[in-house]
């Protein structure tokens, strides 16, 4: 099995590349676009806590690959407006459009996790931000946030390593992340143990991220 | 902190009610706080007390009658809650340090967020009551890592890097093991002898006793008897003091009986 790898040890590494990339980037920026969202279905009752809840209903009630598919083929059928507001390097590239659709289905699930996470803040940290005059912008960025990320941090982490093994969908769009490395050898020597090859690049990946999550963790011990 | 002289009375409530849905919390409450006062309110659990204290600084609003804090009451503009905070500190049961803050952040969020005192200052003043409560060598420290007795003095020593001319104290040694409330208490004490109005609900009568210039005795949302603490605790004037008093201290009011007979 080892001479597989060794033969394709180029793309192998390649594949490892882009999965690892899209996975990091779509955490990272899900978490940012989650951010408003999640602050949105916990605290508003107005308009914005309704568009919120429909984000999160519309990313997270449909299957990721048919919002690969919608995204990569559906939207580039609008090729000629795309490219007249100059966004079609975006929707020409199946990395881009893989990294677009991974960031917003994303964004729904950790919008949830933050949205729990702010509405198990006890009331007692309300009242002392209350008692000591703190602005509402104080408040939030200060002692809500950081409270409600280390109660999230769990989660958040779960939610990682699950993004981890979706990116495998995005092959199916052409990229040629660690699945569509394996799927182009598997078709140059019909050897199916290139996907336990696969399989053990994803495990180590898991791996690597419990132990970062781990020691993150470790930082926030002050939650317990 | 804005540079206020304020004369007059610290708190004064007149016949404030407050409901929580069909239950009466506090019912036509009367009371007048002078300036350097210290005051004790005990009663049964349920009769109010925690109410009556978080009227103060209106993290409970009070739904009918007057309460003014330092002059101010909360209808008087839009910002009147906050001045009143300014004025007031509060220490509660469970300390509410910010888990995620050293002792020294959580003395230093509000003065440096809230009334942009710069940050070296702050530290500076922090540090000055953290000495203050006996937790200078703590400042570093996360809550976590602290005793209760310790976190509650470092919730002190928070309250006072507001510079607030009333305290509030809720319960402030109740989560606590026997002996830490002696360390808690021992601060208060210090801090009544430096001429703070305060105002306290506690269990601990020989705090009471020794501390307050007056006892509020409460019972069903209703002021029962205020008091100096001797006649209060020698001479209650009302049944329902006496039956409260018997249970927190039963010899010494079962002396009182047989001295009486």
């Amino acid at each position: 099995m080892l001479d597989l790898w060794l033969n394709y040890r180029g793309l192998w590494l390649e594949g490892l590349v882009t999965t690892a990339s899209l996975t990091g980037l779509a955490i990272v920026f899900g978490f940012f676009l989650a951010l408003p969202i999640g602050v949105l279905r916990a605290k508003s009752t107005g308009l914005g806590g309704w568009l919120a809840l429909g984000y999160v209903n519309v990313f997270r009630g449909m299957p990721l690959l048919v919002q690969l598919f919608l995204v990569y083929y559906g939207l580039g059928q609008f090729n000629s407006e795309l490219r007249a507001i100059g966004l079609w390097w975006i929707f020409r590239d199946a990395w881009y459009c893989g990294l677009l659709a991974l960031t917003l289905n994303t964004a729904a699930y950790q919008a949830e996790i933050i949205r729990g996470s702010l509405q198990t803040i006890p009331a007692s940290v309300y009242e002392t931000n209350a008692a000591l005059n703190l602005t509402r912008w104080t408040a939030f960025r200060r002692v809500l946030l950081p409270i409600a990320f280390a109660k999230a941090l769990p989660a958040i982490g779960n939610e990682f390593i699950l993004l981890l093994k979706a990116t495998s969908l995005v092959a199916i769009i052409t990229v040629f992340d660690l699945m569509g490395q394996a799927r182009y050898i598997f078709s140059e020597t019909l050897d199916l143990r290139v996907y336990y090859i696969a399989a053990v690049h994803y495990l180590l990946l898991v791996l690597a991220i419990e132990w970062a999550l781990r020691r993150i963790e470790r930082r926030f011990a002050w939650m317990a | 902190m804005d540079g206020v002289t304020d004369t007059g009375p610290a708190v004064v409530f007149e016949r404030v009610n407050r409901h929580f849905g069909a239950y009466h919390a506090l019912r036509d409450i009367d009371l007048t706080v002078a300036r350097g006062e210290k005051i004790v309110v005990c009663g049964p659990s349920g009769s109010g007390k925690s109410t009556l204290i978080r009227c103060i600084n209106h993290l409970v609003a009070p739904q009918s009658g007057r309460l003014a804090v330092c002059g101010i009451a909360a209808r008087d503009g839009r910002d009147a809650v906050r001045r009143i905070r300014d004025r007031v500190g509060m220490c509660f049961q469970h300390f509410n340090l910010y888990p995620h803050l050293s002792v020294l952040d959580n003395c230093t969020l509000s003065p440096v967020h809230t009334y942009r005192v710069p940050r070296a200052k702050a530290r500076a003043t922090a540090l000055e009551y953290l000495a203050r409560v006996g937790m200078e060598d703590q400042a570093g420290k996360y809550p976590a890592q602290l005793s209760g007795g310790q976190q509650q003095r470092a919730a002190i020593a928070r309250s006072l890097c507001m510079k607030p001319q009333i305290m509030l104290f809720d319960e402030p040694t109740s989560a606590l093991d026997p002996e830490s409330v002696g360390e808690v208490l021992g601060v208060m004490a210090d801090l009544s002898q430096a001429g703070m109005t305060m105002i306290v609900v506690t269990h601990e009568m020989g705090f009471a006793r020794e501390v307050a210039d007056r006892i509020v005795f409460m019972d069903a949302g209703r002021i029962v008897e205020i008091a100096p603490p001797d006649d209060f605790f020698d001479n209650p004037q009302h049944e329902r003091s006496r039956r409260f008093l018997e249970r927190v201290a039963p010899q010494r009011a079962t002396a009182q009986a047989q001295e009486r007979t």
